[in-house]
């Protein structure tokens, strides 16, 4: 019997297809979504959108050694266009740390604590940082692909990573320190 | 100690090679604590937040097969050759770059801002915090914890009777409506990620509507969220404010929000326990607040 693949015909070198590359950049395009908007269903609504926009508009990209940077443009631009539109969000006050009655198994609960808390460092960073260290560790780029997509050099870059990283260091220290004293405080 | 900015740099660019060589390492996440990564001594601790943040990956979660499938079958169907090398026939004119136009736009937004009273009133209102006596609303970043309505929620559609049995607040309706409007749609926004404590759900919406396309939405939130919890503001987040006027609401101080080129304004208010948001694109403010008004 035939054998039957996704690959249908050998294709010329230099014509090679697109579908890995996109495949490739799936995981790194969710991620960062995920970092920018609250909710595992919309991050996955919004990177569905991110490709189907790409899809759409492959033919306005020339280089395929830019597809990283022009596929995370299209991802800024749909995460922004989320954001313009009317969003009323809702602070809340807590009165406390209460556990959750959630069901989901604990290491799952634990994995979105640390995402949570990672979260909150990240917040206090400026709207630029959190961007460009979500691209290098969320989505794992490097400075120059970062660059091509913030519009900025590779170089100043690699300052606002070292700057960033600074601050969240000594963020991240605060927080060891306030932990430790609980601890020796129970 | 100070350093200088060439000095900086170089440190930046060393930290940045440390980390590129950590995130190649550890395509899980996984933490490298053993591995010498050259960086300038006094940067040694930068790492230690830097393999904080390789764990996100991991952290995150894989894709979903559902996801997957549901990108890659849009890929596969629309599959195209990648384009052949530049050639010399393959010389363009300099290509069009969305940042030339979005720079101009920014300076023109600017020389707007500065220059005219109706720009110095945007960016003010843009900054403001309306204090509503137990809630603000806001239109800037917010800080603290947040749900976003309508983004993040799910929604779920049900009759008045069926809202009603669900909350904890007795549900308020206008008295009055413009001609030919009527309650149309009913829906609770819950939100799977808050503690399941939180009371669900967590807002009410009542869509009235004319039956040819004008509507308004009354959205209502309670302030009270069980023993623990309370609502300090609702921010909106917008591209534009156009116009904010105080107005008071049942003896209650509220606000008029007109936003986006005069898409839709919104009113907010406070109703004792409640937060109301009041909000259409097809009724003028007189009307909006008539029915504001008529709330009880």
């Amino acid at each position: 019997m035939e054998s039957r693949s996704f690959v249908t015909e050998p294709r010329p070198e230099g014509q090679e297809s697109y579908v890995e590359l996109y495949r490739e950049y799936l995981p790194r395009i969710l991620n960062y979504v995920r970092l920018r908007v609250s909710g595992e269903d919309l991050a996955q609504d919004l990177t569905a959108a991110v490709f189907e926009r790409a899809v759409a508009k492959q033919h306005t990209l020339r280089k395929r050694e830019a597809f990283g940077a022009w596929l995370f443009r299209i991802a800024r631009n749909v995460v922004a266009g989320h954001y313009r539109q009317r969003r009323p969000t809702v602070p809340l006050e807590w009165a406390g740390d209460r556990p959750a009655a959630d069901p989901s198994p604990p290491e799952a609960v634990m994995r979105r604590e640390e995402v949570k808390r990672l979260r909150a460092v990240l917040d206090t960073l400026s709207e630029r940082e959190q961007e460009i260290i979500q691209l290098k560790f969320a989505a794992g780029l490097g400075n120059q692909e970062i660059a091509d997509i913030v519009d900025l050099r590779a170089g100043h870059v690699a300052v606002i990573v070292y700057r960033a990283l600074r601050k969240l260091r000594a963020r991240l220290e605060e927080e060891e320190t306030i932990q430790e004293a609980r601890e020796i405080g129970r | 100690m100070a350093i200088t900015e060439r000095e900086e740099q170089r440190r930046a660019e060393a930290l940045s090679a440390a980390v590129d060589q950590l995130l190649a390492g550890t395509p899980q996440g996984g933490l490298l604590r053993g591995e010498a990564l050259e960086v300038d001594p006094a940067d040694a601790g930068l790492l230690d937040a830097a393999r904080e943040l390789a764990r996100l990956p991991a952290l995150l979660g894989p894709v979903h097969p559902a996801l997957e499938e549901r990108v890659m079958r849009q890929v596969r169907a629309t599959e195209r050759p990648a384009p052949r090398p530049a050639g010399r026939a393959a010389r363009r004119l300099p290509r069009f770059r969305p940042s030339w136009a979005f720079a101009g736009l920014v300076t023109l937004l600017l020389v707007a801002l500065l220059v005219t009273p109706l720009g110095n009133a945007a960016v003010a209102s843009f900054r403001a915090v309306f204090d509503l006596g137990r809630t603000d609303v806001a239109i800037t970043q917010a800080t603290t914890p947040t749900v976003t309505a309508g983004a993040a929620g799910v929604r779920q559609a049900m009759t008045l009777e069926e809202a009603q049995a669900a909350v904890a607040f007795e549900i308020p309706e206008p008295a009055y409506l413009p001609a030919g409007y009527r309650l149309l749609e009913v829906n609770g926004y819950s939100y799977p990620d808050l503690p399941a404590w939180m009371p669900q759900p967590f807002f009410i919406e009542l869509i009235y509507g004319d039956g040819e396309g004008g509507t308004c939405d009354l959205r209502v939130y309670p302030i009270a969220l069980g023993s623990d919890a309370s609502v300090s503001g609702l921010r909106l987040e917008t591209a534009s404010v156009e116009k904010v006027q105080d107005l008071e609401i049942g003896g209650q101080p509220g606000v008029l929000l007109r936003v986006g080129g005069a898409d839709w304004q919104e009113l907010v208010w406070e109703h004792g326990e409640l937060i109301m948001a009041l909000s259409s694109g097809d009724l003028d403010d007189v009307e909006l607040l008539q029915v504001a008004r008529s709330v009880d």
